[in-house]
């Protein structure tokens, strides 16, 4: 039995150093440079600070309309991660990009900002 | 940082009070140190979450009342708690073996999937994709949106209808915080991980001895779907935590010769925090109850098995009332229920499905935990099984647990309105990490430890009962 249990214990340890090498790979890999800023928390900082500066709503709900890349089936997933960033920025506020509102963030390739539906639309 | 650690230890403070006052066995027996510590703090932080997000349709968005609710709630348990049970005593006497420093590999593995961990964190500090377009979004508005609350199960917001056990614990870690600070769900997500592999260690070393604990904490640190998944600050960690938990509750349960309320009821708490914390937990109960139901049945056990369910249901309560009126009072219906019809039958019978489905968990079984799966494979065909008298709990349940979860997921990509191909591809590996906490516990439980398969430990029956 004993070539046994010094096999289970090789396979083990083989296992354990295999994992370790690749672990330290994939902290170095991951380890942030310096000065990094990740793009949800840049996202998060600049939007916060534009909506503040433009008046935006702070609950509620308003349209989102993406013209940067809504269009485009192609570019579903941008199309998607932004709006979920806008989303999560903006909370309380509501963005839905079905409805009809007041007021709707659009965004474009210049930026981002908030389209208010002129009277004689109804809206 | 005090304050964090404040919020985070008291509800784990409250129930490691109750489970350490009720634990079986406070008496002469003793209590073990470290499993109740870390089903407690599973435990406290879960209920936390429940409360906390019940106190909004009660009293509207929790404040100073809440803060001087929790500390009633502790000063409660503490009242309650009758005296300081003794520790228990050590294991029976196996010889002492090189296998008792197995700590070590653990404790190496752990600073270094922790280091990986803070180096994700300080890279991307909100998570990855769901973190903030579902579980720290939900956090932002139950912490944000005070009296209009309710906008956070808009269907405006993607899958308003999961449970909130991660959000709103967030959002209570918050309140005590003062502010929205990205280091707590990354804090949380760590002592998941940290309590997962507690209650793996703490729970086989009880059950099993021998090292094996230790040998299956490093082996959950050594799965890279599952360190990979711990960074993602999504809601999979804690709930293998509670689907875990809830076995290792039915594994004492059997080693206490299926006697007494407690475990029971304590499985069914954690079953019922899983049912909070995913949609995917509410599939756990019915897994544990025909897991336990087919147990019964091989041994002829029934009245001890409706006893078993009465206390079962009885833990169930505090998570099931806060699911309950979540889902029947403002979850917005479920994308997978509701996008069923007749042609569900067709995608049923679709052949193609099947194989797409079957080749993609046939190959992620591999990709959890690359060459740890081959790994532990040579490793149990070199032990072998624990010889007879030194069996612990069967392995039945925690198998049959994994097995029907698994069956269980298979199933809902089956029947999924959305395209295969992009609902297992952004979530079939996460599934499968859910559950490989459980699944390391089943091998290590049924696996001889090496003292065991050395033949340095004599064949004496080390757990009570073997089943």
């Amino acid at each position: 039995m004993r070539w046994r249990v010094r096999a289970a214990v090789l396979a083990l340890a083989v296992g354990f150093v295999v994992w370790v090498d690749t672990l330290l790979d994939m902290t170095a890999d991951w380890w942030p440079p310096p000065n990094h800023v990740s793009g949800p928390a840049r996202h998060d900082e600049f939007v916060s600070k534009a909506a503040a500066r433009d008046g935006f709503p702070k609950r509620g709900v308003v349209g989102y309309r993406d013209d940067l890349f809504g269009r485009d089936p192609a570019k579903h997933g941008e199309h998607n991660a932004l709006r979920f960033l806008f989303q999560y920025t903006l909370s309380p506020l509501l963005l839905d990009k079905d409805g009809e509102h007041d007021k709707t963030l659009v965004l474009t390739g210049k930026g981002f900002h908030l389209e208010r539906a002129k009277p004689e639309e109804g809206r | 940082m005090i304050l964090l650690v404040y919020a985070l230890g008291l509800p784990a403070a409250a129930a490691w009070f109750l489970l350490r006052t009720a634990w079986p066995g406070g008496g002469a027996a003793g209590v073990p140190r470290a499993l109740p510590a870390c089903l407690a703090g599973g435990l406290g932080l879960g209920l936390a979450s429940c409360y906390h997000f019940l106190w909004y349709p009660v009293f509207g968005p929790p404040g100073a009342g809440f803060v001087a609710f929790e500390l009633l709630l502790v000063g409660a348990a503490v009242a309650g708690w009758r005296r300081w049970a003794a520790d228990a005593p050590p294991p029976p006497a196996d010889p002492p073996t090189w296998t008792r420093r197995l700590w070590l590999p653990f404790a190496a593995v752990a600073v270094l999937a922790f280091r990986y961990l803070v180096g994700f964190y300080l890279r991307e500090p909100h998570g990855d994709w769901d973190a903030y377009a579902i579980w720290n979004l939900r956090a932002r508005f139950l912490y944000r949106a005070a009296d209009d609350w309710r906008d956070t199960f808009s269907p405006i917001i993607w899958h308003a209808d999961y449970p909130l056990l991660l959000p709103a614990g967030v959002a209570r870690l918050w309140l005590y915080a003062g502010e929205e600070a990205t280091v707590v769900p990354f804090v949380l997500a760590v002592v998941m991980v940290g309590l997962t592999a507690g209650v793996l260690v703490s729970g086989l070393n009880l059950l099993r001895g021998g090292g094996q604990g230790w040998l299956a904490g490093t082996a959950l640190l050594c799965s890279y779907t599952y360190v990979y998944t711990a960074r993602l600050q999504y809601a999979d960690i804690p709930l293998g935590f509670f689907v875990l938990a809830t076995a290792v509750a039915f594994a004492l349960h059997d080693r206490a010769g299926r006697a007494g309320w407690f475990f029971p009821a304590l499985a069914g708490a954690m079953a019922g925090l899983a049912a909070w914390t995913k949609n995917e937990g509410q599939l756990l109960l019915v897994a544990a109850v025909l897991a336990r139901a087919v147990v019964a049945a091989r041994d002829r056990a029934w009245a001890a098995a409706a006893r078993e369910f009465a206390w079962f249901a009885a833990g169930l309560a505090p998570a099931g009332a806060a699911l309950l009126v979540f889902k029947a009072g403002f979850a917005p219906p479920n994308d997978l229920v509701a996008g069923q019809s007749a042609s569900t039958l067709d995608r049923l019978a679709d052949l193609a499905r099947h194989e797409q489905i079957a080749r993609r968990f046939a190959g992620e079984v591999w990709e959890v935990a690359p060459y740890m799966v081959a790994v532990l494979g040579a490793y149990a065909l070199l032990v072998g099984r624990p010889p007879a008298g030194r069996r612990g709990p069967g392995v039945l349940t925690p198998a049959l647990i994994v097995a029907l979860m698994t069956a269980g997921y298979y199933l809902v990509y089956l029947t999924t309105p959305h395209d295969l191909t992009w609902h297992l591809g952004t979530s079939s590996l996460r599934l499968l990490a859910q559950l490989w906490p459980l699944a390391l516990f089943t091998l290590f439980l049924g696996t001889a430890s090496l003292d065991e398969a050395g033949g340095r430990v004599s064949p004496h029956p080390r757990t009570g009962r073997p089943h």
